[in-house]
């Protein structure tokens, strides 16, 4: 083996060894004479107890040795990354010093998962200006200063923490100047009320998911969204059906949304949404949207992709149709939807117009039985879009013959587009 | 669009293998150590040397570019150049790989550098010390009574590694 070649010199050494867990990069103590102090000098500090083999307390305790261990023999000037995930408990106060160690290092990315009670996070990690990833995962105590400010923090996850107060979100995020990713997961509880304001100028991407541990009718929330530049949205939320007031400003046109949530009708989440381009929406309670609904839903100006999931209605696929004029793409997906044994579209409002629909090209219905109701909506949609090019059909529980059956009954209802092709697929 | 054809400036680099390479300026000003040099010596027509480079290296590295700089200014610029690092990486074997750290880090290239040290971190992850021994070309210079002393003082980090499937 020619030796130059093989021969990287330290500093690329670090380089590759950074990226890699702290576990392993330790190992590397044992490659050979100069390898023995090499590891002491990676500039990245990545602790996951995930691979503790087991739980014992022997085995806890090889984990916290090897931690204090490595926290005192590493002398990196500056650690660019400091992970810590521990899904076991060890004692706030041991954990807490572990944080404490790493806080002096000049750190720009910043992982920790901890579930100890009382733990704190502390206020020297809100003086690090050179932060710019920080993730907070578990019943962490944050206690935002009033005067924070991260000027680079560009990616920020505060999943399941504690805040002093309910001011604490919206102070954190009004201090990030450059935030491009955020994820909140938060439990909203009268013991831990959250004002969910987030304004942010730079903000593209944004996972919201909040569960709601309410025991009766709270008063109404509030949400506010204020991001002009945000491209993707994903919202879940799940726990009491409340009404919930959206506020969304600047919302931008050219968005992608997918929302799992248990009811729209008892929010105004749906006419915030009114500007998106791209919507990706599931329902998750069993229930059928009640009449005084339907005149509820905004008219979906730019909307051009549209997937339905979950335990919707066929009256509100085709409330959604019938409120989107640039609709492209439509999938809806007939797995949990409400069945009303046909005849739904008697539900439906009389003075249709008959130009929309005229740029509905793709049609996919997913889990697809060929009942009397998935069908209404077959014919209903050959007989008023103009354009469309193709309507596929995917199942798993259809048999050959039944798919057969359901091809030739299709080949008979008319349809507005002179350019069609179906197909029916299993579902793979 | 003008009639006339827009004259690229060619820079020439030779290899530590005495072979001349034509490249565009363009690509040439990404290796930063070529640029620094053309920021002072403006004037120079001479060939640029590059002593620490092989030929097999700098037109690898020339290749990335050229299909780098092609991607550069569309709308899904980030989706394309990032399936072609995979690619890219994935083509190339241990050897290559080291070589092209080597060379990328000379010629101060920090973004492909960037690429390279995790596509070799990758391929290091959760395999054994025997592995990153024959990685690196590393000889193992431990008495058996040394290595299981020091093994001992970090037991944990040589717990439960997967076997090499190489």
């Amino acid at each position: 083996m020619d030796d130059k070649i093989s021969n990287l010199p330290d500093d690329l050494l670090h380089r590759i060894l950074s990226f890699l867990p702290t576990k392993q990069v330790v190992a590397t103590s044992v490659l050979s004479k100069r390898w023995v102090r090499l590891w002491t000098l990676v500039p990245t500090l990545d602790f996951d107890d995930a691979d503790l083999c087991r739980s014992d307390v022997q085995a806890k305790m090889k984990f916290m040795h090897f931690v204090y261990r490595v926290l005192l023999l590493n002398k990196a000037r500056c650690i660019e990354k400091f992970r810590l995930l521990c899904y076991r408990i060890y004692g706030h106060s041991c954990v807490q010093t572990w944080i404490f160690s790493a806080m002096e290092r000049d750190l720009q990315e910043v992982d920790i998962l901890a579930n100890e009670e009382l733990l704190k996070l502390p206020s020297d990690l809100f003086l690090m200006k050179k932060l710019k990833t920080l993730k907070l995962n578990g019943q962490i105590m944050v206690d935002v200063p009033v005067s924070v400010c991260f000027p680079r923090l560009k990616v920020l996850h505060l999943l399941w923490c504690k805040y002093a107060n309910a001011e604490s979100i919206r102070c954190f995020i009004s201090g990030c100047l450059s935030l491009e990713e955020l994820h909140i997961n938060a439990k909203i509880s009268p013991e831990n009320m959250v004002n969910l304001n987030i304004s942010t100028p730079t903000l593209k991407t944004l996972y919201l998911a909040l569960r709601y541990e309410f025991d009766d009718e709270p008063d109404e929330e509030k949400i506010e969204i204020n991001a002009p530049a945000l491209k993707y949205l994903n919202f879940t939320s799940w726990g009491f059906i409340r009404p919930t007031q959206y506020f969304v400003e600047n919302f931008p046109c050219s968005i992608e949304a997918n929302i799992i949530v248990p009811d729209f009708t008892r929010t105004q989440l749906l006419r915030a949404l009114g500007s998106v381009k791209c919507l990706r929406l599931t329902w998750h309670l069993d229930f059928l949207v009640s009449r005084q609904a339907y005149d509820y839903y905004p008219l979906f100006a730019n909307l051009t992709r549209l997937e339905l999931h979950g335990a919707i209605t066929w009256p509100v696929v085709a409330l959604f149709v019938e409120n989107s004029p640039k609709l492209e793409y439509l999938l809806v997906d007939c797995k949990k939807l409400g069945r009303n044994g046909g005849c739904w579209r008697s539900l439906l409002k009389p003075d249709v117009p008959t130009s929309f629909l005229s740029s509905l090209s793709r049609v996919c219905f997913e889990n697809f039985e060929a009942f009397e109701d998935e069908m209404e909506m077959v014919e209903y949609l050959l007989a008023i879009a103009r354009m469309l090019r193709t309507m596929e059909f995917y199942t798993n529980k259809m048999s050959l013959y039944s798919r057969l059956c359901f091809l030739e009954k299709l080949s008979t209802f008319p349809r507005s587009s002179d350019h069609l092709s179906t197909s029916i697929e299993l579902m793979s | 669009m003008s009639m006339d054809t827009v004259k690229t400036k060619k820079i020439t680099l030779r290899t530590a293998d005495k072979e001349e390479f034509e490249v565009d300026e363009a690509i040439a000003m990404e290796f930063g150590t070529v640029k620094s040099f053309l920021l002072e010596n403006p004037e120079s027509e001479d060939p640029i040397p590059l002593p620490n480079v092989s030929s097999k290296c700098l037109s690898t590295i020339i290749e990335y570019f050229t299909s780098h700089l092609a991607f550069r200014g569309s709308s899904s610029e980030e989706d394309e150049a990032k399936a072609y690092n995979e690619q890219f990486v994935k083509a190339q074997d241990n050897e290559s790989i080291k070589e092209l750290i080597l060379a990328a880090n000379y010629l101060d290239i920090k973004d492909m550098l960037d690429e390279l040290t995790q596509a070799a971190a990758d391929r290091l992850k959760n395999k054994s010390v025997e592995y990153a021994r024959r990685f690196f070309g590393v000889e193992n210079d431990f008495s058996p009574e040394e290595e299981a002393a020091l093994r001992e003082e970090h037991k944990w980090a040589f717990e439960g590694v997967d076997p090499d499937e190489d």
